[in-house]
Protein backbone atom coordinates (compact mmCIF):
# COMPACT_ATOMS: atom_id res chain seq x y z
CA UNK A 1 0.00 0.00 0.00
CA UNK A 2 1.19 3.57 -0.84
CA UNK A 3 3.02 5.90 1.49
CA UNK A 4 1.98 9.42 2.46
CA UNK A 5 2.94 12.30 0.22
CA UNK A 6 6.03 14.48 0.62
CA UNK A 7 6.03 17.28 3.19
CA UNK A 8 4.20 15.12 5.71
CA UNK A 9 5.87 13.08 8.46
CA UNK A 10 7.06 9.75 7.16
CA UNK A 11 4.41 7.05 7.36
CA UNK A 12 5.43 3.47 6.64
CA UNK A 13 3.96 1.45 3.83
CA UNK A 14 1.51 -1.13 5.20
CA UNK A 15 2.12 -4.60 3.83
CA UNK A 16 -0.83 -6.96 3.79
CA UNK A 17 -0.11 -10.57 4.70
CA UNK A 18 -3.03 -12.91 4.12
CA UNK A 19 -3.36 -15.62 6.75
CA UNK A 20 -6.62 -17.25 5.70
CA UNK A 21 -9.53 -16.40 3.43
CA UNK A 22 -10.74 -12.99 4.59
CA UNK A 23 -8.15 -12.75 7.36
CA UNK A 24 -5.05 -10.59 7.02
CA UNK A 25 -2.41 -8.91 9.11
CA UNK A 26 -0.46 -5.71 8.60
CA UNK A 27 2.87 -6.78 10.02
CA UNK A 28 4.70 -4.19 12.11
CA UNK A 29 8.23 -3.80 10.78
CA UNK A 30 9.97 -3.93 14.19
CA UNK A 31 9.69 -3.73 17.95
CA UNK A 32 11.15 -0.32 18.63
CA UNK A 33 9.41 3.02 18.13
CA UNK A 34 11.30 5.35 15.82
CA UNK A 35 10.63 8.06 13.28
CA UNK A 36 11.13 5.61 10.45
CA UNK A 37 8.19 3.43 11.48
CA UNK A 38 6.00 6.23 12.89
CA UNK A 39 5.49 4.10 15.98
CA UNK A 40 4.08 1.19 14.00
CA UNK A 41 5.34 -1.62 16.24
CA UNK A 42 2.13 -3.58 16.72
CA UNK A 43 0.53 -5.91 14.20
CA UNK A 44 -2.89 -4.82 12.98
CA UNK A 45 -5.48 -7.38 11.97
CA UNK A 46 -7.86 -7.00 9.06
CA UNK A 47 -10.92 -9.27 8.89
CA UNK A 48 -13.38 -9.12 6.03
CA UNK A 49 -17.04 -9.16 6.93
CA UNK A 50 -20.15 -8.87 4.78
CA UNK A 51 -20.50 -5.11 5.20
CA UNK A 52 -16.84 -4.20 5.27
CA UNK A 53 -13.60 -4.53 7.20
CA UNK A 54 -12.99 -5.18 10.88
CA UNK A 55 -9.64 -3.85 12.13
CA UNK A 56 -7.86 -5.23 15.17
CA UNK A 57 -6.03 -2.21 16.54
CA UNK A 58 -6.26 1.43 15.54
CA UNK A 59 -2.59 2.39 15.42
CA UNK A 60 -0.29 4.77 17.20
CA UNK A 61 -1.60 8.22 16.40
CA UNK A 62 -4.30 10.29 14.76
CA UNK A 63 -2.12 10.71 11.69
CA UNK A 64 -1.24 7.02 11.51
CA UNK A 65 -4.90 6.02 11.88
CA UNK A 66 -5.84 8.25 8.95
CA UNK A 67 -3.09 6.57 6.94
CA UNK A 68 -4.29 3.14 8.11
CA UNK A 69 -7.92 3.74 7.16
CA UNK A 70 -7.06 5.18 3.79
CA UNK A 71 -4.60 2.39 3.02
CA UNK A 72 -6.81 -0.57 3.89
CA UNK A 73 -9.92 0.89 2.26
CA UNK A 74 -7.96 1.56 -0.91
CA UNK A 75 -6.32 -1.88 -0.86
CA UNK A 76 -9.48 -3.89 -0.22
CA UNK A 77 -11.92 -1.51 -1.89
CA UNK A 78 -14.26 -1.77 1.08
CA UNK A 79 -15.05 0.46 4.07
CA UNK A 80 -13.89 -0.15 7.61
CA UNK A 81 -17.00 -0.85 9.69
CA UNK A 82 -15.58 -1.86 13.07
CA UNK A 83 -12.40 -1.63 15.14
CA UNK A 84 -11.57 -3.90 18.07
CA UNK A 85 -8.85 -3.02 20.55
CA UNK A 86 -7.44 -5.76 22.75
CA UNK A 87 -5.47 -3.87 25.40
CA UNK A 88 -4.53 -0.39 26.51
CA UNK A 89 -1.30 0.41 24.74
CA UNK A 90 -0.50 3.63 22.94
CA UNK A 91 0.69 1.72 19.87
CA UNK A 92 -2.64 -0.09 19.69
CA UNK A 93 -5.36 2.41 20.65
CA UNK A 94 -4.26 5.98 19.99
CA UNK A 95 -5.91 5.95 16.58
CA UNK A 96 -9.34 5.39 18.18
CA UNK A 97 -10.33 9.02 17.74
CA UNK A 98 -10.19 8.85 13.95
CA UNK A 99 -12.51 5.83 13.87
CA UNK A 100 -14.94 7.32 16.36
CA UNK A 101 -15.03 10.61 14.42
CA UNK A 102 -16.00 8.66 11.30
CA UNK A 103 -18.75 6.83 13.14
CA UNK A 104 -16.91 3.51 13.16
CA UNK A 105 -17.63 1.66 16.41
CA UNK A 106 -14.60 0.85 18.57
CA UNK A 107 -14.99 -2.21 20.80
CA UNK A 108 -12.99 -2.83 23.99
CA UNK A 109 -13.28 -4.76 27.22
CA UNK A 110 -14.41 -2.60 30.17
CA UNK A 111 -11.04 -2.54 31.90
CA UNK A 112 -9.20 -1.76 28.68
CA UNK A 113 -11.55 1.16 28.16
CA UNK A 114 -10.83 2.30 31.71
CA UNK A 115 -7.12 1.95 31.10
CA UNK A 116 -7.35 4.13 28.00
CA UNK A 117 -9.14 6.84 29.98
CA UNK A 118 -6.75 6.62 32.93
CA UNK A 119 -3.34 6.02 31.47
CA UNK A 120 -3.07 6.80 27.77
CA UNK A 121 -2.29 10.48 28.28
CA UNK A 122 1.17 9.39 29.36
CA UNK A 123 1.40 7.21 26.22
CA UNK A 124 0.81 10.32 24.11
CA UNK A 125 3.56 12.14 25.99
CA UNK A 126 6.03 9.29 25.52
CA UNK A 127 5.23 8.87 21.84
CA UNK A 128 5.41 12.61 21.25
CA UNK A 129 8.88 12.61 22.78
CA UNK A 130 9.88 9.78 20.45
CA UNK A 131 8.09 10.76 17.24
CA UNK A 132 7.72 14.53 17.49
CA UNK A 133 4.79 16.92 17.77
CA UNK A 134 4.01 16.82 14.07
CA UNK A 135 3.49 13.08 13.91
CA UNK A 136 1.42 13.04 17.10
CA UNK A 137 -0.63 16.16 16.41
CA UNK A 138 -4.38 15.83 17.11
CA UNK A 139 -3.78 12.56 18.95
CA UNK A 140 -5.93 12.25 22.05
CA UNK A 141 -6.79 9.13 24.05
CA UNK A 142 -10.31 8.25 22.94
CA UNK A 143 -12.45 5.74 24.80
CA UNK A 144 -14.20 2.85 23.08
CA UNK A 145 -17.79 3.28 21.94
CA UNK A 146 -18.83 -0.33 22.61
CA UNK A 147 -17.70 -1.74 25.94
CA UNK A 148 -17.87 -5.43 26.80
CA UNK A 149 -17.35 -6.82 30.27
CA UNK A 150 -17.09 -10.54 29.62
CA UNK A 151 -16.29 -12.91 26.80
CA UNK A 152 -18.84 -12.17 24.09
CA UNK A 153 -19.71 -13.04 20.49
CA UNK A 154 -19.53 -9.74 18.68
CA UNK A 155 -22.43 -10.32 16.23
CA UNK A 156 -24.70 -10.20 19.27
CA UNK A 157 -23.24 -6.90 20.33
CA UNK A 158 -22.40 -5.02 17.13
CA UNK A 159 -25.39 -4.53 14.79
CA UNK A 160 -24.83 -5.74 11.26
CA UNK A 161 -21.79 -7.88 12.01
CA UNK A 162 -22.10 -11.40 10.65
CA UNK A 163 -18.66 -12.91 11.01
CA UNK A 164 -18.37 -15.21 14.03
CA UNK A 165 -15.95 -13.14 16.08
CA UNK A 166 -15.59 -13.66 19.82
CA UNK A 167 -13.91 -11.19 22.15
CA UNK A 168 -12.28 -13.28 24.85
CA UNK A 169 -11.51 -11.86 28.26
CA UNK A 170 -9.71 -14.12 30.73
CA UNK A 171 -9.42 -11.80 33.72
CA UNK A 172 -6.31 -9.92 34.76
CA UNK A 173 -3.53 -11.14 32.48
CA UNK A 174 -1.22 -8.74 30.61
CA UNK A 175 -3.50 -6.01 31.90
CA UNK A 176 -6.82 -6.19 33.74
CA UNK A 177 -8.68 -5.82 30.45
CA UNK A 178 -6.34 -7.59 28.02
CA UNK A 179 -8.36 -9.61 25.54
CA UNK A 180 -8.07 -11.78 22.45
CA UNK A 181 -10.26 -11.92 19.35
CA UNK A 182 -11.13 -15.30 17.86
CA UNK A 183 -12.42 -15.75 14.33
CA UNK A 184 -14.25 -19.07 14.31
CA UNK A 185 -14.60 -19.22 10.54
CA UNK A 186 -10.87 -19.31 9.91
CA UNK A 187 -9.64 -20.53 13.30
CA UNK A 188 -7.51 -17.42 13.69
CA UNK A 189 -6.81 -16.01 17.13
CA UNK A 190 -5.66 -12.41 17.44
CA UNK A 191 -3.97 -12.79 20.80
CA UNK A 192 -2.81 -9.20 21.24
CA UNK A 193 -0.28 -8.90 24.05
CA UNK A 194 -1.30 -12.29 25.46
CA UNK A 195 0.68 -14.05 22.75
CA UNK A 196 4.34 -13.47 22.04
CA UNK A 197 6.88 -14.28 19.36
CA UNK A 198 10.38 -13.03 20.01
CA UNK A 199 9.06 -10.29 22.28
CA UNK A 200 9.29 -10.89 26.03
CA UNK A 201 6.09 -10.68 28.10
CA UNK A 202 6.06 -7.44 30.06
CA UNK A 203 4.56 -7.65 33.56
CA UNK A 204 4.37 -3.90 34.19
CA UNK A 205 0.57 -3.99 34.53
CA UNK A 206 0.19 -7.75 34.56
CA UNK A 207 -0.82 -10.53 36.88
CA UNK A 208 1.52 -13.29 35.81
CA UNK A 209 -0.47 -16.17 37.30
CA UNK A 210 -3.64 -14.98 35.57
CA UNK A 211 -1.74 -14.57 32.32
CA UNK A 212 -0.28 -18.08 32.55
CA UNK A 213 -3.72 -19.57 33.25
CA UNK A 214 -5.25 -17.54 30.46
CA UNK A 215 -2.69 -18.90 28.03
CA UNK A 216 -3.62 -22.43 29.05
CA UNK A 217 -7.23 -21.65 28.14
CA UNK A 218 -6.29 -20.09 24.84
CA UNK A 219 -4.14 -23.08 23.88
CA UNK A 220 -7.13 -25.33 24.60
CA UNK A 221 -9.12 -23.33 22.08
CA UNK A 222 -7.10 -25.08 19.36
CA UNK A 223 -6.74 -22.09 17.04
CA UNK A 224 -5.10 -22.89 13.69
CA UNK A 225 -3.08 -19.72 13.71
CA UNK A 226 -2.24 -17.12 16.31
CA UNK A 227 -1.35 -13.48 15.73
CA UNK A 228 0.58 -11.78 18.54
CA UNK A 229 0.75 -8.03 19.05
CA UNK A 230 4.46 -8.14 18.27
CA UNK A 231 6.37 -10.57 16.07
CA UNK A 232 5.44 -13.15 13.52
CA UNK A 233 2.08 -14.92 13.41
CA UNK A 234 2.35 -18.65 13.96
CA UNK A 235 0.64 -21.59 15.57
CA UNK A 236 0.17 -22.57 19.18
CA UNK A 237 3.82 -21.75 19.94
CA UNK A 238 2.81 -18.09 20.03
CA UNK A 239 0.91 -19.05 23.19
CA UNK A 240 3.03 -21.87 24.63
CA UNK A 241 6.33 -19.99 24.47
CA UNK A 242 5.23 -17.06 26.67
CA UNK A 243 3.55 -19.58 28.96
CA UNK A 244 6.89 -21.35 29.41
CA UNK A 245 8.50 -18.03 30.29
CA UNK A 246 5.79 -17.20 32.82
CA UNK A 247 5.89 -20.72 34.29
CA UNK A 248 9.64 -20.46 34.84
CA UNK A 249 9.43 -16.92 36.19
CA UNK A 250 6.68 -17.79 38.67
CA UNK A 251 8.38 -21.00 39.82
CA UNK A 252 11.84 -19.51 40.30
CA UNK A 253 10.64 -16.33 41.95
CA UNK A 254 8.30 -18.23 44.25
CA UNK A 255 11.06 -20.60 45.31
CA UNK A 256 13.40 -17.73 46.14
CA UNK A 257 10.67 -15.98 48.11
CA UNK A 258 10.06 -19.15 50.11
CA UNK A 259 13.78 -19.42 50.82
CA UNK A 260 13.77 -15.92 52.29
CA UNK A 261 15.79 -14.40 49.46
CA UNK A 262 15.24 -10.64 49.35
CA UNK A 263 13.60 -8.72 46.54
CA UNK A 264 16.89 -7.20 45.46
CA UNK A 265 18.66 -10.56 45.44
CA UNK A 266 15.80 -12.21 43.58
CA UNK A 267 15.89 -9.67 40.77
CA UNK A 268 19.57 -10.46 40.30
CA UNK A 269 19.13 -14.23 40.45
CA UNK A 270 16.22 -15.31 38.29
CA UNK A 271 17.17 -16.18 34.71
CA UNK A 272 15.09 -17.87 32.04
CA UNK A 273 17.83 -18.72 29.58
CA UNK A 274 15.59 -19.81 26.73
CA UNK A 275 14.34 -16.26 26.33
CA UNK A 276 17.59 -14.32 26.62
CA UNK A 277 17.51 -13.58 22.90
CA UNK A 278 13.97 -12.26 22.93
CA UNK A 279 13.47 -8.56 22.53
CA UNK A 280 13.01 -6.94 25.94
CA UNK A 281 14.87 -9.51 28.02
CA UNK A 282 17.72 -7.12 28.74
CA UNK A 283 15.34 -4.28 29.47
CA UNK A 284 12.42 -5.68 31.44
CA UNK A 285 13.14 -9.26 32.53
CA UNK A 286 14.51 -8.08 35.89
CA UNK A 287 11.54 -5.78 36.28
CA UNK A 288 9.32 -8.79 35.61
CA UNK A 289 11.04 -10.63 38.46
CA UNK A 290 10.51 -7.58 40.66
CA UNK A 291 6.76 -7.59 40.06
CA UNK A 292 6.42 -11.36 40.30
CA UNK A 293 8.18 -11.25 43.68
CA UNK A 294 5.90 -8.48 44.98
CA UNK A 295 2.82 -10.36 43.81
CA UNK A 296 4.06 -13.54 45.49
CA UNK A 297 4.60 -11.58 48.66
CA UNK A 298 1.06 -10.25 48.58
CA UNK A 299 -0.29 -13.77 48.28
CA UNK A 300 0.72 -14.09 51.93
CA UNK A 301 -2.16 -11.75 52.70
CA UNK A 302 -4.61 -13.64 50.46
CA UNK A 303 -5.34 -12.81 46.86
CA UNK A 304 -8.65 -11.36 45.75
CA UNK A 305 -10.84 -14.41 45.20
CA UNK A 306 -12.68 -13.36 42.08
CA UNK A 307 -13.53 -16.16 39.68
CA UNK A 308 -11.60 -15.79 36.46
CA UNK A 309 -13.80 -15.14 33.47
CA UNK A 310 -13.64 -17.95 30.96
CA UNK A 311 -13.78 -18.63 27.27
CA UNK A 312 -17.51 -19.23 27.14
CA UNK A 313 -19.74 -16.35 26.33
CA UNK A 314 -20.81 -14.48 29.43
CA UNK A 315 -19.17 -17.07 31.65
CA UNK A 316 -18.12 -15.78 35.03
CA UNK B 1 12.98 17.95 68.81
CA UNK B 2 11.26 14.58 68.51
CA UNK B 3 12.04 12.62 65.38
CA UNK B 4 8.42 12.65 64.21
CA UNK B 5 8.40 16.43 64.56
CA UNK B 6 11.60 16.65 62.52
CA UNK B 7 10.01 14.53 59.82
CA UNK B 8 6.94 16.74 59.72
CA UNK B 9 8.97 19.95 59.52
CA UNK B 10 11.13 18.54 56.76
CA UNK B 11 8.16 17.25 54.80
CA UNK B 12 6.55 20.69 54.90
CA UNK B 13 9.75 22.54 54.13
CA UNK B 14 11.04 20.43 51.29
CA UNK B 15 7.84 20.08 49.33
CA UNK B 16 8.79 23.41 47.81
CA UNK B 17 12.45 22.61 47.16
CA UNK B 18 13.08 21.77 43.55
CA UNK B 19 15.95 21.59 41.18
CA UNK B 20 18.70 21.16 43.74
CA UNK B 21 21.96 20.26 42.05
CA UNK B 22 23.83 17.18 43.17
CA UNK B 23 27.56 17.47 43.56
CA UNK B 24 29.36 14.85 41.53
CA UNK B 25 30.07 12.76 44.59
CA UNK B 26 26.90 13.69 46.48
CA UNK B 27 28.82 15.07 49.44
CA UNK B 28 27.34 18.57 49.50
CA UNK B 29 24.01 18.90 47.72
CA UNK B 30 21.90 21.85 48.75
CA UNK B 31 19.16 19.65 50.13
CA UNK B 32 21.59 17.48 52.04
CA UNK B 33 23.01 20.56 53.75
CA UNK B 34 19.55 21.46 55.05
CA UNK B 35 18.62 17.93 56.01
CA UNK B 36 21.87 17.38 57.84
CA UNK B 37 21.42 20.57 59.79
CA UNK B 38 17.96 19.60 60.96
CA UNK B 39 18.78 15.95 61.53
CA UNK B 40 22.11 16.07 63.37
CA UNK B 41 22.84 19.77 63.75
CA UNK B 42 26.50 20.73 63.60
CA UNK B 43 27.79 17.29 64.55
CA UNK B 44 30.40 15.99 62.15
CA UNK B 45 29.31 13.35 59.66
CA UNK B 46 32.09 10.94 58.71
CA UNK B 47 31.95 10.01 55.05
CA UNK B 48 32.28 6.23 55.27
CA UNK B 49 33.36 5.58 51.71
CA UNK B 50 35.01 2.26 52.59
CA UNK B 51 32.07 0.79 54.47
CA UNK B 52 34.00 0.45 57.71
CA UNK B 53 30.86 1.11 59.77
CA UNK B 54 27.90 1.37 57.42
CA UNK B 55 27.14 0.16 53.91
CA UNK B 56 24.18 1.00 51.72
CA UNK B 57 23.02 -1.36 48.99
CA UNK B 58 20.79 0.18 46.36
CA UNK B 59 20.25 -0.41 42.66
CA UNK B 60 21.99 2.02 40.33
CA UNK B 61 18.84 2.12 38.23
CA UNK B 62 15.59 1.09 39.90
CA UNK B 63 13.29 -1.44 38.25
CA UNK B 64 10.32 0.38 39.76
CA UNK B 65 10.61 3.86 41.29
CA UNK B 66 7.69 3.12 43.61
CA UNK B 67 9.42 0.08 45.13
CA UNK B 68 13.18 0.53 45.34
CA UNK B 69 14.84 -2.02 47.63
CA UNK B 70 17.47 -0.66 50.00
CA UNK B 71 19.66 -2.53 52.45
CA UNK B 72 21.69 -0.86 55.18
CA UNK B 73 24.31 -3.06 56.78
CA UNK B 74 26.48 -2.11 59.73
CA UNK B 75 29.69 -3.60 61.06
CA UNK B 76 30.56 -4.90 64.49
CA UNK B 77 32.65 -2.23 66.20
CA UNK B 78 35.39 -2.68 68.78
CA UNK B 79 35.20 -1.62 72.41
CA UNK B 80 31.52 -2.34 72.94
CA UNK B 81 30.55 0.50 70.62
CA UNK B 82 27.41 -0.23 68.63
CA UNK B 83 25.21 1.45 66.07
CA UNK B 84 22.11 2.75 67.85
CA UNK B 85 20.31 4.62 65.10
CA UNK B 86 20.07 4.71 61.31
CA UNK B 87 18.60 7.45 59.17
CA UNK B 88 17.57 6.98 55.54
CA UNK B 89 17.71 10.16 53.47
CA UNK B 90 16.55 10.52 49.86
CA UNK B 91 17.67 13.97 48.79
CA UNK B 92 15.21 14.63 45.99
CA UNK B 93 12.07 13.24 47.62
CA UNK B 94 9.31 15.64 48.71
CA UNK B 95 10.06 14.48 52.23
CA UNK B 96 13.78 13.66 52.16
CA UNK B 97 13.99 11.72 55.42
CA UNK B 98 12.53 8.33 54.62
CA UNK B 99 12.94 6.98 58.10
CA UNK B 100 14.84 6.89 61.35
CA UNK B 101 15.43 3.47 62.90
CA UNK B 102 16.41 2.96 66.52
CA UNK B 103 18.07 -0.28 67.59
CA UNK B 104 18.06 -1.66 71.11
CA UNK B 105 20.81 -4.06 72.21
CA UNK B 106 18.36 -6.92 71.64
CA UNK B 107 18.53 -6.21 67.91
CA UNK B 108 22.02 -7.68 67.84
CA UNK B 109 22.70 -6.14 64.46
CA UNK B 110 21.69 -2.64 63.45
CA UNK B 111 20.82 -3.65 59.89
CA UNK B 112 17.64 -2.81 58.06
CA UNK B 113 16.25 -3.66 54.65
CA UNK B 114 13.22 -1.89 53.29
CA UNK B 115 11.75 -0.49 50.06
CA UNK B 116 11.31 3.17 49.26
CA UNK B 117 9.73 5.46 46.74
CA UNK B 118 12.07 7.73 44.81
CA UNK B 119 10.59 10.75 43.10
CA UNK B 120 13.62 11.89 41.07
CA UNK B 121 17.19 10.83 40.36
CA UNK B 122 18.71 11.21 43.77
CA UNK B 123 21.47 10.60 46.21
CA UNK B 124 20.29 8.15 48.83
CA UNK B 125 22.08 8.23 52.18
CA UNK B 126 22.30 5.96 55.20
CA UNK B 127 23.52 7.64 58.37
CA UNK B 128 24.62 5.49 61.29
CA UNK B 129 24.82 6.98 64.77
CA UNK B 130 27.03 5.02 67.16
CA UNK B 131 26.90 4.75 70.94
CA UNK B 132 30.12 6.78 71.22
CA UNK B 133 28.44 9.76 69.59
CA UNK B 134 29.83 9.48 66.07
CA UNK B 135 27.90 9.62 62.82
CA UNK B 136 28.91 7.74 59.68
CA UNK B 137 27.37 8.08 56.25
CA UNK B 138 27.17 5.81 53.18
CA UNK B 139 25.54 7.02 49.99
CA UNK B 140 24.49 5.79 46.58
CA UNK B 141 23.11 7.59 43.55
CA UNK B 142 19.89 5.96 42.36
CA UNK B 143 18.27 6.57 39.00
CA UNK B 144 14.51 6.44 39.47
CA UNK B 145 11.69 8.90 39.01
CA UNK B 146 8.01 9.33 39.78
CA UNK B 147 7.91 6.91 42.70
CA UNK B 148 6.12 9.19 45.17
CA UNK B 149 3.46 10.23 42.67
CA UNK B 150 2.93 6.79 41.11
CA UNK B 151 -0.57 5.37 41.52
CA UNK B 152 -0.97 2.54 44.00
CA UNK B 153 -0.45 -0.88 42.49
CA UNK B 154 -3.70 -2.38 43.70
CA UNK B 155 -7.15 -0.98 43.66
CA UNK B 156 -7.74 1.08 46.76
CA UNK B 157 -10.81 -0.87 47.85
CA UNK B 158 -8.80 -4.06 48.00
CA UNK B 159 -5.90 -2.33 49.71
CA UNK B 160 -8.14 -0.88 52.40
CA UNK B 161 -9.81 -4.26 52.99
CA UNK B 162 -6.40 -5.58 54.01
CA UNK B 163 -5.31 -2.42 55.79
CA UNK B 164 -3.00 -3.12 58.70
CA UNK B 165 -2.70 -6.85 58.20
CA UNK B 166 0.81 -7.95 59.07
CA UNK B 167 3.03 -10.98 58.68
CA UNK B 168 6.18 -11.67 60.60
CA UNK B 169 8.37 -14.08 58.73
CA UNK B 170 11.37 -15.74 60.28
CA UNK B 171 14.22 -16.20 57.91
CA UNK B 172 15.63 -19.42 59.23
CA UNK B 173 14.10 -22.80 60.00
CA UNK B 174 15.29 -22.67 63.59
CA UNK B 175 15.60 -19.60 65.77
CA UNK B 176 18.64 -19.69 68.01
CA UNK B 177 19.19 -18.03 71.34
CA UNK B 178 22.06 -15.72 72.02
CA UNK B 179 22.75 -14.72 68.43
CA UNK B 180 21.07 -12.44 65.89
CA UNK B 181 18.23 -13.99 63.89
CA UNK B 182 16.72 -12.33 60.84
CA UNK B 183 13.02 -11.53 60.62
CA UNK B 184 10.85 -9.78 58.09
CA UNK B 185 7.85 -7.62 58.90
CA UNK B 186 5.37 -7.31 56.03
CA UNK B 187 2.57 -4.77 56.41
CA UNK B 188 -0.42 -4.49 54.12
CA UNK B 189 -0.97 -0.76 53.85
CA UNK B 190 -1.29 1.54 50.80
CA UNK B 191 1.09 4.03 52.44
CA UNK B 192 -0.47 6.69 50.25
CA UNK B 193 1.78 9.68 49.73
CA UNK B 194 -0.95 12.17 48.93
CA UNK B 195 0.93 12.98 45.74
CA UNK B 196 -0.65 10.35 43.48
CA UNK B 197 -3.56 11.35 41.28
CA UNK B 198 -6.37 8.98 40.42
CA UNK B 199 -6.22 9.30 36.63
CA UNK B 200 -9.93 8.61 36.19
CA UNK B 201 -11.37 10.91 38.86
CA UNK B 202 -8.46 13.40 38.55
CA UNK B 203 -8.50 13.63 42.35
CA UNK B 204 -5.48 13.14 44.56
CA UNK B 205 -5.59 10.13 46.87
CA UNK B 206 -5.33 11.56 50.40
CA UNK B 207 -2.14 10.82 52.34
CA UNK B 208 -2.39 7.82 54.61
CA UNK B 209 0.83 6.15 55.64
CA UNK B 210 2.56 4.21 58.38
CA UNK B 211 4.46 6.62 60.61
CA UNK B 212 5.67 4.49 63.51
CA UNK B 213 6.84 0.90 63.83
CA UNK B 214 7.78 -0.75 67.11
CA UNK B 215 9.16 -4.26 67.41
CA UNK B 216 9.69 -6.01 70.72
CA UNK B 217 10.67 -9.44 71.91
CA UNK B 218 9.36 -10.73 75.23
CA UNK B 219 8.21 -7.20 76.01
CA UNK B 220 11.70 -5.72 75.50
CA UNK B 221 12.33 -3.30 72.63
CA UNK B 222 14.19 -4.57 69.57
CA UNK B 223 13.74 -1.88 66.95
CA UNK B 224 11.56 1.15 66.40
CA UNK B 225 11.18 3.36 63.38
CA UNK B 226 9.70 6.73 62.49
CA UNK B 227 8.87 6.55 58.82
CA UNK B 228 6.75 8.32 56.24
CA UNK B 229 5.40 8.01 52.72
CA UNK B 230 8.85 7.58 51.24
CA UNK B 231 8.43 3.98 52.36
CA UNK B 232 6.72 2.00 49.58
CA UNK B 233 3.18 0.68 49.48
CA UNK B 234 2.93 -2.43 51.68
CA UNK B 235 5.87 -1.50 53.91
CA UNK B 236 8.41 -4.23 54.42
CA UNK B 237 11.23 -4.29 56.96
CA UNK B 238 13.89 -6.90 57.43
CA UNK B 239 15.67 -6.65 60.77
CA UNK B 240 17.48 -8.75 63.38
CA UNK B 241 16.75 -9.80 66.93
CA UNK B 242 18.51 -11.82 69.65
CA UNK B 243 16.10 -14.02 71.60
CA UNK B 244 17.18 -14.94 75.11
CA UNK B 245 14.56 -17.65 75.50
CA UNK B 246 10.95 -18.34 74.62
CA UNK B 247 9.00 -15.22 73.90
CA UNK B 248 6.81 -13.30 71.57
CA UNK B 249 8.14 -11.25 68.67
CA UNK B 250 5.63 -8.45 68.40
CA UNK B 251 5.14 -5.58 65.97
CA UNK B 252 2.96 -2.55 66.60
CA UNK B 253 2.38 0.05 63.92
CA UNK B 254 0.69 3.41 64.02
CA UNK B 255 -0.39 5.21 60.88
CA UNK B 256 -1.06 8.82 59.96
CA UNK B 257 -4.74 8.44 60.83
CA UNK B 258 -3.74 7.20 64.28
CA UNK B 259 -4.87 3.70 63.43
CA UNK B 260 -2.96 1.12 65.45
CA UNK B 261 -2.27 -2.44 64.31
CA UNK B 262 -0.49 -5.30 66.06
CA UNK B 263 0.85 -8.68 65.15
CA UNK B 264 2.93 -11.20 67.04
CA UNK B 265 4.53 -14.58 66.62
CA UNK B 266 5.47 -16.96 69.41
CA UNK B 267 9.08 -18.04 69.29
CA UNK B 268 10.51 -21.19 70.77
CA UNK B 269 14.21 -21.07 70.11
CA UNK B 270 15.42 -23.98 68.02
CA UNK B 271 11.87 -24.32 66.68
CA UNK B 272 10.54 -22.57 63.63
CA UNK B 273 8.05 -19.76 64.24
CA UNK B 274 4.78 -19.69 62.31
Amino acid sequence: MANAGSGEPHLPALQVQTLAPGVHVLRAPGFEVNAGNAGFITNIGVIEDARGLVLVGTGTSHRFAQHLLASVERHFGRPVVLAVVLYGGGDHVLGNGVFVARGVPVVAQTETDRFIRASCHSCVERLTAALGENMMSSTEPTPATVVIERTAKLPGVVPGLTRRLTLIHLGHTFQPGASALYDEDSGTLFAGELGAAGYLPDLYNALETGWRDGLTELVALGAKRVVPAHGAPGGSEVLTAPKRYLDALIAQTGALFEQGVSLQEATQSVEVAEFRDWYGYAVWHRRNVHFAYLHREQEAFGQRSEAAPGLKEGQH
Amino acid sequence: MKISRVLAVLAAGFLCVTGAQAADDGSDTAIWGKVKNLLVGDRAVIDDTTGSVVELEAPVRAEDAAVVPLAVRTKELPGGVRVTRLHLVIDENPSPIGGTFNFAPMAGRADIETRVRIEAYSWVRALAETSDGKIYMARRYVKASGGCSAPAGKDMEEALARLGKMKIKLEEDAVSTGRPNAAQLMISHPNSSGLAMDQVTRLYVPPHFVRRVEVSYGGEPVMSADVDFSISENPNFRFWFVPKGEGELKAVILDSKDLKFESAVAIKPALRGS
